[in-house]
């Protein structure tokens, strides 16, 4: 614990009490449901919903004070000052987890004594940054259990060359095309066809390796303390439909939201309209959770009618040939990330202008394209990291890989150093 | 075996490494020099490369002879206008129809071929190596050298620790004068072992990702700043008294040279340094040799020194160099 401290306090140790004391409350209130386990379902409300609101108002002042400000300002022409605040690292995920826990302990379906034992759960260093959100359950009876105290030969190798294959996607894929990205996003005006699809389609396999890539580096070292994470990404660029996406994208914020917004909502329980009713509030709230400005809660829009739309086709019991359906999701989520990427909707309408031909046909820069063909092909037919691992097993290939990846990526590490040009930082810091 | 396996495995790594480094925007660049015992390096043949930075991700090639290329056909019935300079005018970031050779071209209507003679980290006194080595002079007509005095000049001219040049540079041939007429050439260091070495290395990426690697550790341990490999004088308390020695008789002799092969002699000068500025001004007019201030021309049209260079880089845009084609087109006149 004191560890997974460290590493968070490395970023900036003025947070460090700030996720102590979001811990302290959390482990208090939880406390509190125990000690009100005869009382009455009113008493038992209320304090979910102190807690619940506690970590919203925490989440809310760090993270939305100033949107709301500005948008404040801009309906009513006030001039209230914006409060600058520097987002804590960790803040959405540390928090959400906590919520996720909260409920769980107001169903009584997890219940914890241990004030340390609860403390590594939220701060575990591996999953604490970025995810995946965790639930109690699956983590605490791994930290427990005598066997995984134990240095396994086994996990160490697994461990090592999961953490590689991240580490390479992020410092040598997604950092390669970040580039690309950016030069569309943020060095121009206009952009023509061929350089505004370049700067989309970089950016969307970017986020993927970016996030997929920490997310491995995350799973390999809990693996190499025996820890077990869960998986939160399965090849999200092959699903055949939206909803398919979102079980294969960020896994464990999809099953964070249906469990704990679009379930209580009322899920698929009232009707077809409420559903798809529940689906865009879900999704609006998605959008808000990523980031504080309204292409994010437009792209969690987008997002949440895609999928009333095709609840609404299934419904209808409609088909589409899967090839046509996977390119189709494929466009959708390659266009949505626009909004996704775009600091401000001129950047956004910039782009789609361009990719809808509006700016002219524009020059093929060949190393980009190729790049962008290759990893295409990757994300579409090769299996994903972990399945590589997998199938790996342990044999002597595996450490060879994972040497060779490794070599590279540490490589291309020093390359970021020594060109005083910092690595990209992880997408998901940001949120 | 598994240790050989380790090892290569490891060997496997890098080199894929550079390849990567070759064909990604992260390349370095490899040498776009080879060793020359006259001037120390010169450009390589029939060579073409991708330099790129923050700011820019640009081809550039030299022709049979290691000049800059043009992007017009050479016309033997014309005459020349030899052009020399340093990475200002070699100009390996900017797109090659704009480097100033290629605009001046335009900008005289084709009537002359401009030839770019430009390296970078060189001087007067290496450009007067270079006309006399490379440069086919009885073809020449006019000799346009810029000299550009901002924070980097005479950095030619001090004694660098050859380890610390980079890829593209390399100890260069000095030039002592005793006075403007009199002069003692300083020759590179021979091709020794170790620039046979390093003549071979800097074909590859990871050539200039290992001394910049080397470079940026040493000065972590030492303390040492980005520029330890130039002089750690600071620019104001600087003596420069013998790099005016050699830049005056180096410009002297490369008028001798061009008087007596009929060639018209100009002067482009870039000194943001307006004390330098004066210096060198009041040497051209002594001299009778025709310049023109690019500062001071920027002066007049209000345009700032911040707007003319890359972000990234203190060398001049696309646009930029354009600009100075039309400047020097409105102050030298060049009749057949």
């Amino acid at each position: 614990m004191g560890a997974s401290l460290f590493f968070y306090g490395w970023w900036a140790p003025v947070y460090v009490p700030l996720i102590l004391g979001s811990i302290i409350f959390n482990y208090g209130i939880s406390r509190a449901f125990l000690f009100l386990e005869s009382a009455n379902k009113v008493s038992r409300q209320t304090c979910l919903a102190i807690g619940v609101l506690g970590n919203l108002t925490l989440l809310g002042y760090f993270k939305y004070a100033d949107f709301f400000i500005e948008n404040l300002n801009w309906a009513f022409g006030s001039k209230i000052e914006l409060l600058y605040l520097i987002l804590p690292l960790a803040i959405s995920f540390f928090t959400f987890q906590q919520i996720a826990y909260l409920v769980d302990s107001y169903k009584g379906e997890v219940k914890e004594s241990n004030f340390l034992n609860y403390s590594l759960f939220v701060l575990f260093f591996p999953q604490l940054i970025s995810g995946p959100i965790v639930h109690h359950n699956e983590m605490m009876p791994q930290f427990h259990e005598p066997l995984k105290r134990r240095v396994n030969i086994k996990n160490v190798l697994s461990g090592l060359l999961v953490f590689f294959i991240g580490l390479f996607k992020k410092v040598v894929v997604a950092d390669t095309f970040a580039i690309w990205a950016s030069r569309g996003f943020d060095a121009t005006e206009t952009v023509a066809l061929i350089e505004a699809w370049i700067a989309s389609l970089s950016f969307t396999l970017q986020l993927y390796f970016d996030f997929s890539g920490y997310t491995d580096m995350a799973l390999g070292a809990a693996l190499l303390f025996n820890i077990r994470l869960p998986k939160n990404f399965n090849s999200p660029y092959k699903a055949l439909n939206i909803r398919d996406f979102w079980r294969r994208w960020h896994m464990t914020l999809s099953r964070f939201l249906k469990d704990y917004i679009y379930i209580p909502l009322g899920g698929n329980r009232s009707g077809s309209l409420r559903t798809y009713i529940n689906l865009i509030a879900t999704f609006l709230l998605c959008g808000l959770w990523h980031g504080a400005g309204w292409t994010f809660i437009f792209w969690g829009a987008l997002h949440g009618m895609a999928l009333a739309v095709h609840r609404f086709w299934l419904k209808m019991n409609m088909k589409m040939h899967y090839f046509l359906a996977g390119a189709l999701t494929f466009l959708f989520v390659n266009f949505s990330w626009v909004f996704f990427r775009a600091e401000e909707w001129k950047d956004a309408t910039k782009i789609l202008t361009g990719m809808l031909g509006f700016n002219g046909l524009g020059i093929l820069e060949i190393t980009p394209a190729i790049y962008i063909i290759f990893f295409l092909g990757v994300v579409w037919k090769t299996q994903n990291s972990l399945q590589w691992a997998e199938q790996m097993n342990n044999g002597s290939r595996a450490i060879y890989l994972a040497l060779f990846l490794g070599a590279f990526a540490i490589l291309q590490l020093n390359n970021f150093q020594i060109s005083n040009d910092n690595a990209m930082e992880f997408l998901y810091f940001n949120f | 075996m598994k240790f050989l396996k380790i090892i290569a495995t490891v060997f496997l790594s890098v080199v894929s490494f550079e390849l990567f480094l070759t064909y990604s925007p992260f390349a370095g660049g490899v040498s776009p020099v080879r060793y020359d015992p006259d001037v120390g390096m010169w450009h390589k043949s029939n060579f073409h490369y991708v330099y790129s930075k923050d700011c820019y991700n640009t081809e550039y090639a030299f022709d049979e002879r290691g000049l800059i290329k043009n992007n017009y056909s050479y016309n033997p019935d014309k005459q020349d206008v030899i052009i020399l300079g340093d990475s200002y005018i070699e100009a390996l970031m900017i797109k090659n129809e704009n480097i100033v050779h290629n605009s001046l071209y335009r900008e005289y209507k084709g009537q002359f071929n401009f030839l770019n003679y430009g390296l970078g980290g060189t001087g007067p006194t290496q450009h007067l190596e270079i006309l006399k080595k490379f440069a086919d002079i009885q073809q020449a007509k006019y000799l346009i050298e810029f000299i550009s005095l901002d924070e980097g000049w005479g950095r030619d001219l001090e004694e660098v620790d050859p380890g610390e040049f980079g890829w593209s540079n390399r100890p260069l041939v000095h030039l002592k004068f005793s006075d403007l007429d009199h002069f003692e050439i300083f020759k590179p260091p021979s091709m020794d072992m170790k620039e046979r070495l390093r003549e071979f290395l800097a074909h590859f990426e990871l050539y200039g990702y290992s001394k910049k690697t080397l470079k940026y550790y040493k000065n972590k341990l030492t303390g040492n700043g980005k520029n330890s490999g130039i002089s750690k004088i600071p620019y104001g308390l600087r003596d420069w008294s013998t790099n005016w020695d050699q830049i005056k008789g180096s410009v002297y002799q490369i008028n001798k040279l061009s008087k007596a092969n009929h060639i018209g002699h100009r002067v482009v000068v870039f000194s943001p340094d307006r004390n330098h500025n004066e210096v060198i001004s009041q040497f051209l007019e002594q001299q009778e040799i025709p310049f023109v201030d690019l500062v001071g021309e920027l002066e007049k049209l209000g345009i700032g020194l911040n707007s003319i260079t890359f972000e990234c880089d203190g060398h001049w845009t696309d646009e930029t160099h354009r600009l100075f084609a039309r400047i020097i087109r409105s102050k030298f006149s060049l009749e057949n």
